[in-house]
């Protein structure tokens, strides 16, 4: 975890890691990828252009990677009561409908949750938590299984966000950067 | 009809069972191990000593293939165009396609996948090339019946089958596609399933000198040679001297780019069949688990195609805490269809007796036995599918 401005008068704390394994351990979940619908060979052509060599293992299904986010987003209530906005970015394929907290009034789901939280920052709000993950899915998406959360705050307090993210599912099976 | 007793749970084994046993899901079901997966596949190249081609049909379970296949380094093989779905956009390792019967929405797929596409016989080839139109191909495989190679070489075959060429025709195949602007990368040979170990010795002793015909048949150089599988899932008590066997494709087929492909071991021992029981009844003495799930979830379990059959035991998985008596007599697990045959398995005389409710758990069930099974039979639900994390 690490420490940084943003703006003047308002700290970032930021965790950074690598998803190492499931952190479901043990867990079944179901079977649940949608096939490509592959109907001509344009399709195959296209699907084909589409594949890269990323060796990064696929340790979450869409459902878990809901819960994921749910998980962090339903413990800075209690953690970080004052973060008024959470920055989520966008994945481009939802399969399944998300949780109803990802879809409150105080989340956001942004392409870039970091230029937006600038923006944020600039019109005043202090407390914003970000989360900006690139965690595979499918083998079909590109992505490092990192994830960053951040944290800008006017009154930062490093222990008390670490202690919210050692809390988190996220946590369980992640390699600090 | 015999019993096959169980073995000593691993510790493996054990923290499956108690996975199992602290969650909530819906039977009959399979769950697959993805992890164990990659540890099949690894373990079986490492002795293998050549690249390993996985057979998808084994197990085309997509989230299953989500989860493992930055381990399948070496290629997939698919056997159909809805197994070769599954691989688009998610690999850029070699796909290989594989089906004496391929029809044109298969073979263009096939084309436009990049994919190696395996040649089963002359009709075969001139459906390639229609197919084929303007489109350069990816090199292709001659696929030689392994039958024909090694009776050449006076092996008697008891179990010949009706894949691939013999080498005259292969030679014949081979020209005409050369022809036609194609290119030949090598062959394929499989000689049938469980079948490694001296068959693929006595391969190796005749396929040099198949591959020299062919060449000089062919007029030009050949890169490639599949070997195939045939490995049982536990190919590591085969009794195989893989250190000699790795010496042997080296000395014979040094020059080659060689590879073997793999489903069954990679994907039966990641696998597992979990049915719960619905009824517990005696007839005349005989006792029977009735369970939610059976032939119409997985057939092979029922051993319908065995001459002499070794019933599966399963592991008990009991509900809640209630102590239970040992059985006196073997108890035999039968499904929910109509039919006679529906004997997934049975448990020996002195294992704990079954309760209404508790789970039995079949493993090895990993490769073949949620495919392999006639889904429309009574008009069942199909098993649901389970990954364990």
């Amino acid at each position: 975890m690490s420490s940084d401005t943003m703006t003047p008068g308002n700290a970032c704390l930021t965790f950074t890691a690598t998803l190492s394994g499931s952190p479901y351990a043990g867990d079944l979940t179901a079977s649940e990828p949608v096939p490509m619908m592959l109907l001509g060979e344009g399709d195959y052509l296209a699907a084909k252009r589409y594949e890269t060599d990323g060796r990064e293992p696929v340790y979450v299904s869409y459902l878990q990677h809901y819960a994921l986010l749910d998980d962090l987003v339903d413990r800075v209530a209690t953690a970080l009561p004052e973060v008024t906005h959470v920055l989520i970015r966008f994945h481009t394929v939802y399969i399944r409908p998300l949780p109803a907290r990802l879809l409150s009034g105080r989340v956001l789901l942004v392409d870039d949750p970091d230029a937006m939280a600038a923006v944020l920052a600039r019109s005043g709000v202090t407390d914003i938590l970000v989360i900006n993950d690139r965690i595979r899915r499918d083998s079909t998406e590109r992505g490092d299984n990192t994830v960053t959360v951040t944290l800008h705050s006017g009154t930062p307090d490093q222990a008390r966000f670490e202690q919210y993210i050692r809390a988190c599912a996220i946590h369980r099976s992640c390699v600090a950067a | 009809m015999s019993l096959v007793h169980p073995t000593a749970t691993s510790a493996r084994q054990d923290a499956l069972h108690e996975d199992l046993l602290r969650q909530q899901f819906d039977t009959p079901c399979y769950v697959f191990d993805p992890e164990t997966v990659g540890r099949n596949y690894r373990r079986l190249k490492d002795a293998l000593g050549t690249r390993l081609i996985v057979s998808i049909k084994a197990n085309p379970d997509l989230s299953l293939l989500v989860r493992c296949i930055h381990e399948f380094v070496d290629g997939i093989e698919f056997a159909s165009v809805a197994e070769l779905s599954l691989g688009m956009g998610r690999t850029t390792a070699p796909k290989y396609a594989n089906n004496p019967s391929m029809d044109s929405r298969f073979l263009r797929g096939a084309i436009a996948a990049k994919a190696t596409i395996i040649v089963d016989g002359l009709d075969h080839a001139a459906q390639i090339l229609a197919a084929k139109g303007g489109r350069r191909l990816e090199p292709l495989v001659l696929r030689l019946n392994s039958a024909s190679l090694l009776r050449g070489c006076g092996e008697r075959q008891r179990h010949a089958d009706h894949f691939g060429m013999d080498l005259q025709t292969a030679i014949d195949v081979g020209n005409m596609l050369v022809r036609a602007d194609c290119q030949i990368a090598g062959v394929h040979v499989f000689a049938g399933s469980f079948s490694f170990g001296d068959k693929h010795l006595k391969l190796l002793e005749v396929l040099p000198e198949a591959l020299k015909a062919l060449q000089k048949g062919l007029n030009c150089p050949l890169s490639f040679v599949n070997l195939g599988g045939g490995f049982d899932a536990d190919w590591e008590s085969s009794g195989v001297d893989f250190e000699e066997y790795r010496r042997q494709v080296r000395a014979q087929l040094g020059d080659y780019l060689v590879a073997h492909e793999s489903g069954r071991a990679i994907f039966k021992q990641a696998g597992w069949f979990i049915t719960r029981v619905a009824a517990m009844k005696k007839i005349d003495g005989t006792s029977y688990a009735v369970c939610d799930g059976g032939m119409s979830q997985n057939f092979l379990l029922c051993q319908t195609e065995r001459f002499a059959k070794k019933l599966q035991a399963p592991a008990l998985l009991p509900k809640g805490e209630a102590s239970r008596r040992q059985s006196e007599a073997p108890i035999f697990i039968v499904g929910s269809s109509c039919s006679s045959n529906d004997v997934i398995g049975a448990l020996p005389a002195g294992a704990m007796t079954p309760q209404v409710g508790d789970l039995l758990c079949f493993d090895g069930c990993g490769a073949y036995n949620n495919t392999y099974t006639p889904a429309r039979f009574l008009s069942a639900d199909p098993a649901r599918v389970f990954l364990r994390s």
